[in-house]
């Protein structure tokens, strides 16, 4: 991994300038929320575990959860001088991975992409692509250069 | 790991090693700053978990007619960076066998395969000759679920039998994919229902075909509490 490149560990979130390649590898049912700024060429990551933080007790670690996570993805990229109306998102994981319990597995993945959409929704910002679902892991690399989101899995790589 | 001094059980026509207790392992804080497991508790988790993963290791011997051997259950704070380090990194394609466990004692159960240990084991199942099967079809992947199903149930019926309390598995589900994936849906699960768990890792070896499986044990911390306490008071 070379110094323009910085990892975001589950339940954490980076801010970056450019150029920097945030990555997050291997996503499962957690969701990776990115948000990028076109113009500064700036940008977020959030690798979000759960969907909402009013259901659980422990609330320290505002990046574990979808709502508070993303809110202060924004508030940190706007300390930096980003502009919220020019903020753009794109969301990639939520997979559901274990299958053939016949449902007994809660589908938290999905219900991540669902917090996730809620919320970019309520702040106004537009989500202009995502590879989210489905039943298999994802591996993220978001470029800041140009807001270029790629991801490896089991079925290839791709650019979103 | 150690091998030293092994302690041989006969079961079945097969042999079981177990391995004497093991050191701490070096990770405190088991239940956070708030709760610390003492070295009573500890061993007291440990021997559920030794009997535990004795059994399953049992069961899993008679579904593939061969010697399995286990290591002594490793018990740390659950904490996926000290995962990530098994196998080859986040990317490695591994076959994750998941159940959720509810009862008395809750919480989660994981068994772990490497893709190449996962076809061995298949081959093993269906008594295919050595290396045929390069890639898991759907009968295979229901193959390795209904072994994981004995597997669990094995590990958790002499859970109950040992503790006097109540635990069940779900039917397993499978994952065939990256390691770092697999974990960071089980993290999902653990955090969903609890904010603290405790991670119980035995290996179980098949040692002829060098099989390595990871069997992982997550009980609630809450459920554990009352296990041990009950566990005190009767001995």
């Amino acid at each position: 991994m070379n110094s323009k490149s910085l990892r975001v560990g589950i339940a954490e979130l980076k801010t970056a300038g450019n150029p920097k390649i945030l990555t997050t590898p291997a996503l499962g049912s957690c969701v990776a929320v990115v948000l990028y700024e076109v113009d500064l060429k700036m940008g977020g990551m959030a690798h979000v575990m759960l969907p909402d933080s009013n259901k659980s007790r422990k609330k320290q670690n505002a990046a574990k959860f979808a709502d508070t996570a993303i809110r202060q993805m924004i508030r940190a990229l706007e300390r930096k001088g980003a502009s919220k109306e020019r903020l753009v998102a794109k969301i990639v994981g939520g997979a559901h991975m274990f299958n053939g319990n016949n449902g007994l597995v809660r589908d938290i993945g999905m219900r991540n992409v669902e917090a996730a959409k809620n919320i970019l929704k309520q702040e106004g910002i537009r989500i202009i692509s995502e590879d989210t679902g489905a039943d298999y892991g994802r591996s993220v690399e978001f470029h800041t250069c140009d807001g270029k989101v790629f991801i490896r899995s089991v079925k290839g790589k791709k650019g979103i | 790991m150690k091998s030293s001094s092994l302690k041989k059980t006969k079961k079945a026509g097969r042999t079981i090693h177990a391995s004497p207790p093991f050191n701490k392992g070096g990770t405190g804080g088991i239940f956070g700053a708030k709760q610390q497991l003492n070295e009573l508790q500890i061993d007291m988790l440990r021997e559920i978990a030794n009997i535990g993963a004795c059994h399953a290791a049992n069961a899993l011997s008679q579904l593939v007619q061969k010697r399995i051997m286990i290591h002594v259950p490793r018990i740390s704070k659950f904490s996926l960076s000290d995962l990530s380090d098994i196998f080859n990194g986040p990317e490695t394609l591994v076959a994750g066998l998941y159940a959720p466990v509810s009862g008395e004692i809750s919480g989660n159960m994981l068994f772990l395969l490497s893709s190449k240990d996962a076809f061995t084991i298949v081959d093993l199942l269906w008594g295919r000759p050595m290396g045929e099967t390069k890639a898991l079809t759907e009968r295979d992947r229901e193959l390795l679920r209904q072994a994981s199903n004995i597997l669990i149930a094995s590990y958790l019926m002499a859970m109950t039998k040992f503790t006097g309390m109540t635990s069940s598995a779900a039917p397993a589900a499978v994952a065939f994919d990256m390691l770092g994936a697999v974990f960071d849906a089980i993290a999902v699960e653990v955090n969903a229902r609890t904010e603290n768990a405790v991670l119980v890792e035995t290996n179980i070896l098949e040692t002829a075909d060098k099989v390595n499986g990871l069997l992982f044990f997550m009980p609630d911390v809450d459920c554990l509490d009352k296990t041990l306490q009950k566990m005190r008071v009767e001995s």
